[in-house]
């Protein structure tokens, strides 16, 4: 019974393991919401981690996850390569509804429009697509207009970028890769005139004759043919040659430079004709069977003629023509014949 | 684990879920919506230039074109084709249709 005595516990005991079961549960009560706190910084961790993968993945990557797409340069794709050629055009314009009439009027062109981007249109000859379209606010406060924005093919951007850079131009959109398309870059030269450079994924249009509505020639316009000459011959590796002045007497003599590579002409490099300078840009011309007749159907049409159509120096007869928005092009008839290559 | 450490950890979720807010163009494809970086500067300065006058003479050679005679590379910023070569002219023939 003493056992019993010494075995039974006493008040000051009783309350003692009271007082601790009593600190067991705050300390359980206190503990849940640890485990709570862990599983919410679990979650915390994980979108940290997405959010931070969201940030340092490469916009191309993003891009190639979106819906839209470009159709490819070619198809079927080829292993077709034609460094420094004309390639492909962009109309940057204030309303794509009114160019889609407008050269679809001019040039027969057909439209497909670009999955997921209402502003944004491709247009095609012949099944075959030759450019797009794309809508844009104009600038508030400065006195622009719209433009063709010509894409010149190169092998590697990256390369292209670095000597287009080294030689005084100007990186104006940074190189995105387009799934089906390729990769591409804006640049402007060391005088101002803006173009795009495409490594397409695949292949380049073949070095055939261009079809009515598509792209034939390029020319740019500039204050400096023969220093723009040399920095496009280091981008696209041209061979330049010079032809003579068509200059009248008693004026400064103008400059003409036919770029070419791959045994082809490809563009031309000219001086502003005496006393009437603009800006430095390219010119896009694209194949019409009769360039008079597109001359007259472009007015009609709500455009205008910027130089009547005129024989060019070898033959082949081109005019000059603005959209209604103001956009400039070129329109040549070129045939066969006018091409002394294929008469050898 | 602290209270302060997951205010901290919430606070730190939040600023890079703006900072992507910031950076991504929601939708982009590179050309954005349309165009990032692209074409923003492309609107043409305008000029009077109106390619008026004969001087505007920018067409292709028709190829096979010699130098005139005597004619030899001056000094020039760009390298010119040697003078042996005959002036090319644009692609012609191939598979295309309406020739």
């Amino acid at each position: 019974m003493q056992i019993d005595r010494k075995l039974r516990p006493s008040s000051a005991s009783l309350a003692r393991v009271a007082r601790r079961a009593a600190l067991t549960r705050r300390a359980a009560l206190t503990r849940r919401p640890v485990l709570t706190s862990r599983a919410a910084l679990t979650a915390l961790t994980a979108l940290t981690a997405l959010t931070a993968l969201t940030v340092l993945t490469p916009a191309p990557a993003l891009a190639a996850s979106a819906a839209f797409e470009l159709p490819p340069l070619v198809s079927p794709a080829s292993t077709e390569h034609h460094v420094g050629k004309l390639v492909w055009a962009d109309l940057v314009t204030t309303d794509v509804d009114a160019a889609k009439t407008f050269y679809a009027a001019l040039f027969g062109w057909t439209y497909r429009d670009i999955s997921g981007q209402k502003d944004f249109v491709i247009a095609f000859v012949n099944d075959r697509p030759v450019a797009g379209m794309i809508r844009r606010e104009l600038p508030k406060g400065e006195q622009r207009r719209p433009a063709w924005l010509p894409f010149l093919a190169v092998r590697d951007v990256a390369q292209a970028a670095q000597i287009i850079q080294a030689r005084g131009g100007k990186e104006l959109a940074v190189e995105h890769n387009y799934p089906q398309r390729g990769r591409q870059a804006v640049f402007a030269d060391p005088q101002g005139a803006v173009f795009a450079v495409l490594a397409s994924s695949a292949g380049d249009p073949p070095d055939v004759l261009a079809a009515p509505g598509e792209w034939i020639w390029s020319s740019l316009m500039t204050v400096d043919p023969d220093t723009d000459a040399a920095f496009y011959q280091r981008v696209f590796g041209y061979e330049v040659y010079d032809l003579p002045a068509d200059n009248a007497p008693g004026t400064p003599a103008a400059q003409h430079l036919v770029l070419s590579s791959g045994e082809y002409a490809r563009g031309s490099a000219n001086s502003f004709p005496a006393g009437r300078l603009g800006h430095p840009h390219w010119l896009n011309f694209v194949r019409v069977a009769d360039a008079a007749a597109t001359a007259a159907k472009a007015v009609s049409l709500g455009g205008q003629v910027l130089s009547e159509p005129h024989l060019d120096r070898h033959g082949g007869r081109i005019a000059i023509l603005a959209d209604p928005a103001g956009a400039r092009f070129g329109v040549m008839e070129w045939t066969e014949n006018d091409s002394g290559e294929a008469a050898k | 684990m602290s209270r302060l450490s997951v205010k901290w950890a919430a606070a730190s979720a939040m600023i890079l879920a703006l900072c992507a807010a910031g950076c991504v163009v929601p939708g982009d494809a590179g050309y954005g919506d349309v165009g990032v970086g692209y074409g923003v500067n492309f609107y043409e300065p305008f000029d009077n230039y109106g390619y008026e006058g004969p001087g505007y003479l920018v067409g292709p050679p028709r190829g096979g074109d010699r130098r005139l005679p005597g004619y030899r590379p001056g000094a020039h910023a760009y390298r010119g084709a040697p003078a042996g070569h005959a002036m090319p002219s644009i692609p012609h023939g191939g598979p295309r249709d309406h020739r």
